[in-house]
């Protein structure tokens, strides 16, 4: 066990790897009731091309898989694992991103038990030809849900712009055509592949004595056996910088349109710290365009954005962008204006004054979210894939100098890798 | 845990702590619930937290809010069953967490005082512009609740369900009066709001000893609310609503009503039966619904205690209403025929604890738990709670589900032509 002390955010993070490859984190918080606990695996939406575990030639599966298997593994022989949990007093849930796939729990008590159960529902596939059926139904109308969602459709929108062929591009719960095709045996060869305990993270976080967490563990993955696995190939799409669409507008049943800016960036393939350049181009994005800067009030007091207006910084394993846009009455109108702050930057430079104050308000929010168990075992986790811990944020932050954030908004904010996204208004006449 | 509260003209209720980095200090301001009055606070809420005469525009706030390591400050309104609440909050870290050593907390309450005493003013009216701006955002967003699909399903619900009732009026008000207010009107709402509103505030945090008046600032002397009259009445038969939109996926809403409120002794039971009913993943609906037959995604009830109301919402296709209509209705029956089993009551309960005990990890949860009491007359400590909710036995849940009595079914869904093409 491994005991990494942070004496400025009065925390302490613990860790230990087991013998097959599974990597634990315990952050104890005192005074809390609750108990937060994520099993993450380093696999999402984009890994749908990669060699199976013990095979040689590569084999591309349909996409949404990842996110159909994380439905498939709540249920084994016994019924439902949502009602174990529930018998034991827990509320289980989980997520899948473009790049992870997350089990968790929340409980009171009885933390033991459940910790258990997380570990053995997640390393226990059980799937038939009729449960594979089944969930058919209920993911296309989580599909069909999704296909409503204004906001969902304008970045998804936005992302296909974007990309030429990433998987980035690809809806994470996939279409109703491509789950209709995932097999049984598919959603195997993805569990063994990517489930494997050295693709996984066990991060729990809550009221909790780490030394009874580790020796849980430890007993529990002793009775278990997994083939011997040195790391997941995937396979690597060749994906040019550029943009693949400068712009495109869809229409969908709403009364205010929408409008979202993006630009495709290089920041994931940095060989430095991935968290530094998250850090960076989130400072970047905030000085330009958070409440409070010149660009947001103006265009505020003009009526052109309300207060849906944000920016995002999205950095992952094999892809990065960032994205600006919110609701508008003019979707055309803010586009344009939003450009022209991007390039009136490029020429004039940045308030450095400002600069400072958004790193003192980012640092505030970072201690702030420190509060949540739920943040700091989804975020620990993230932090963890990328060697880091969630507690190095807080010095991350504090590294970035405003001639990064000048370079970053020259370098990586151009033409040709920029596109537009709108959702607009379904007039009488397009119906 | 439990408060101490003291009782000036505007009580203050502190839960000491050190579980937190932060300090969250909340201010409650609520009056009954009316449309002639719900815009007018709704726009005010929007002013207070625009400007005021220190920090006079968006960016002078901000300034100084990034200046408190990120102070989070925000000013809105929301309904709780017949009441309009309009909330003051600000969270900021507490400074023993950061390499800077100031009072952020003395920083933090001068400011928000600040804001609710000395707004930006002169003579009997607010500043036109920020004025104008905020009533525009405010049109903006009552109209683009069309665009989220759900929540336009449950306002249209709740508008046809409680039409002859307070709880129909939205938090935001409606448009028109939205229009029809101006700079002096709004400051007689203002005033309004200084006299007359029942203010609770809340601090959360590892404070130690303050000064109590400087945080709630100069409020005037103030009696009590008097009672919110409220004539529910129930159709002579289920209504049925149907509204067609340009969409993929149907959104069924049911609305249910039941004598049992916050208040009742059977709170704790009607909270459990709405938990077998629809509020877990183990529950009735999401088995039935979405487990068993694949017809949704989500399936869901969720009981509005001040008012006595139970709604269930889910996301089908659109040809299958009826069934998805039957399904849920025999739900309901099984809970009123026949006893639940000991394990499943057993489940539920600690689904319940363990929610209540979850909501005391946040700063605002703690705050929220106390002034939930607070508004429906009875403030339960959660230990007091939680037994309660252990006492509850399968005859107090099959008189609680016989309580529910289904009032109206609104469903909006895809146009004729669409549904051929996303039947596969």
């Amino acid at each position: 066990m491994q005991k990494q002390q942070y004496d400025q955010l009065h925390e302490t993070v613990y860790s230990e790897v087991m013998p097959n490859g599974l990597r634990v984190y315990v952050l104890p918080k005192q005074g809390f009731s609750k108990t937060f606990a994520t099993f993450t695996t380093d696999y999402g939406s984009i890994d749908n091309a990669f060699v199976p575990i013990g095979q040689k030639q590569s084999v591309e599966v349909p996409d949404g898989i990842a996110h159909f298997l994380e439905h498939k593994m709540f249920e084994d022989e016994e019924g439902d694992v949502f009602d174990t949990f529930g018998k034991q007093g827990a509320s289980a849930n989980a997520f899948t991103s473009f790049t992870r796939t997350a089990y968790l729990f929340s409980s009171t008590d009885d933390t033991a038990v459940n910790l258990h159960t997380l570990l053995d529902f997640v390393q226990h596939p059980y799937f038939t030809e009729e449960s594979v059926e089944k969930e058919k139904g209920i993911i296309g109308q989580e599909i069909s849900m999704y296909d409503d969602d204004a906001d969902w459709r304008l970045f998804f929108q936005l992302l296909g712009n974007l990309y030429h062929r990433h998987p980035a591009r690809i809806d994470i719960a996939g279409t109703a055509e491509s789950i209709n095709r995932i097999t049984k045996d598919d959603l195997y060869t993805c569990y063994h592949t990517f489930y494997h305990p050295a693709n996984m993270i066990l991060y729990v976080a809550g009221a909790v004595e780490p030394e009874d967490i580790f020796e849980l563990v430890r007993s529990n993955q002793a009775e278990k056996e997994f083939a011997p696995m040195d790391h997941v190939e995937r396979v690597e799409v060749n994906e040019p910088a550029t943009a693949l669409h400068s712009r495109a507008v869809e229409k969908m049943s709403i009364r205010l349109p929408k409008v979202l800016l993006g630009y495709k960036l290089s920041l994931h393939s940095a060989t430095e710290n991935l968290l530094y350049e998250e850090a960076r181009l989130e400072l970047l994005l905030e000085t330009l365009f958070g409440e409070g800067s010149e660009a947001y009030e103006t265009l505020y007091s003009e009526g052109l954005i309300d207060d849906s207006f944000s920016s995002e910084a999205m950095i992952e394993r094999s892809f990065s962008l960032a994205a600006i846009g919110g609701n508008t009455p003019k979707p055309e109108e803010t586009e344009a204006r939003l450009l022209d702050i991007i390039a009136h930057a490029q020429t004039e430079g940045m308030d450095e004054r400002r600069f400072e104050r958004m790193r003192k308000k980012l640092l505030g929010q970072l201690v702030k979210q420190l509060n949540s168990t739920e943040f700091l075992a989804t975020e620990g986790t993230r932090y963890a894939f990328h060697g880091a811990s969630v507690m190095d944020a807080v010095d991350i932050m504090q590294q970035v100098t405003f001639e990064d954030i000048s370079g970053l908004l020259q370098n990586e904010f151009r033409i040709d890798n920029r596109t537009t996204s709108i959702v607009d208004q379904k007039g009488e006449t397009d119906a | 845990m439990q408060p101490v509260t003291t009782n000036t003209n505007i009580p203050v209720h502190l839960f000491q702590t050190k579980q937190f980095k932060t300090t969250a200090v909340i201010m409650q301001c609520r009056a009954p619930l009316s449309e002639h009055t719900a815009a007018g606070r709704a726009l005010l809420a929007r002013v207070l937290k625009k400007g005021s005469l220190r920090y006079p525009s968006q960016s002078h706030i901000k300034e100084k809010l990034d200046d408190l390591y990120g102070a989070s400050f925000n000013v809105d309104v929301g309904k709780r069953g017949n009441y309009h609440v309009m909330s003051f909050r600000m969270e900021f870290v507490n400074e023993q967490f950061l390499p800077a050593q100031e009072d952020l907390f003395a920083e933090a309450t001068a400011f928000l005082a600040e804001m609710v005493h000395a707004p930006l003013a002169e003579g009997r009216a607010f500043n036109s512009k920020i004025v104008e701006e905020e009533k525009r955002t405010l049109v903006q967003k009552i109209n683009t609740i069309y665009d989220e699909k759900d929540r336009y399903a449950n306002m249209r619900l709740v508008q046809e369900m409680c039409s002859a009732e307070a709880y129909s009026v939205h938090p935001l008000g409606d448009a028109h009066q939205m229009e029809a207010l101006d700079e002096q009107k709004l400051y007689d709402v203002y005033e309004q709001f200084l006299a007359e509103d029942a203010i609770d505030v809340y601090v959360v945090g590892d404070v130690g000893s303050y000064d109590v008046e400087a945080v709630t600032g100069p409020f005037p002397e103030r009696s009590p609310l008097p009672p919110v009259e409220d004539g529910s009445e129930r159709p002579p038969r289920v209504r049925y609503v149907e509204e067609a939109d340009d969409i993929h996926q149907g959104k069924l809403q049911l609305g249910y009503r039941t004598p049992v409120t916050q208040d009742d002794p059977q709170f704790a039971a009607m909270q459990v039966t709405n938990g077998l009913f629809g509020g877990f993943p183990h529950s009735k609906l999401f088995q039935e619904v979405r487990e068993k037959r694949s017809l949704a995604y989500y399936a869901a009830s969720r009981y509005e205690s001040q008012k006595g109301l139970v709604m269930v919402m889910t996301g089908i296709e659109k040809g299958q209403y009826e069934q998805v209509k039957t399904v849920i209705g025999e739900q309901l029956q099984a809970l009123q025929q026949e006893a639940v089993s000991e394990e499943l009551l057993a489940q539920t309960k600690r689904m319940l604890i363990n929610q209540i005990r979850e909501t005391t990890d946040a700063p605002g949860g703690l705050a929220a738990l106390h002034f939930q009491g607070k508004m429906a007359g009875r403030v339960r400590p959660i230990e007091t709670w939680i037994e309660e909710i252990e006492q509850v036995s399968a005859e107090d849940v099959l008189a609680c589900a016989n309580s529910i009595v289904l009032d109206t079914v609104f469903f909006l869904h895809g146009k004729e032509d669409k549904d051929a093409e996303t039947t596969v």
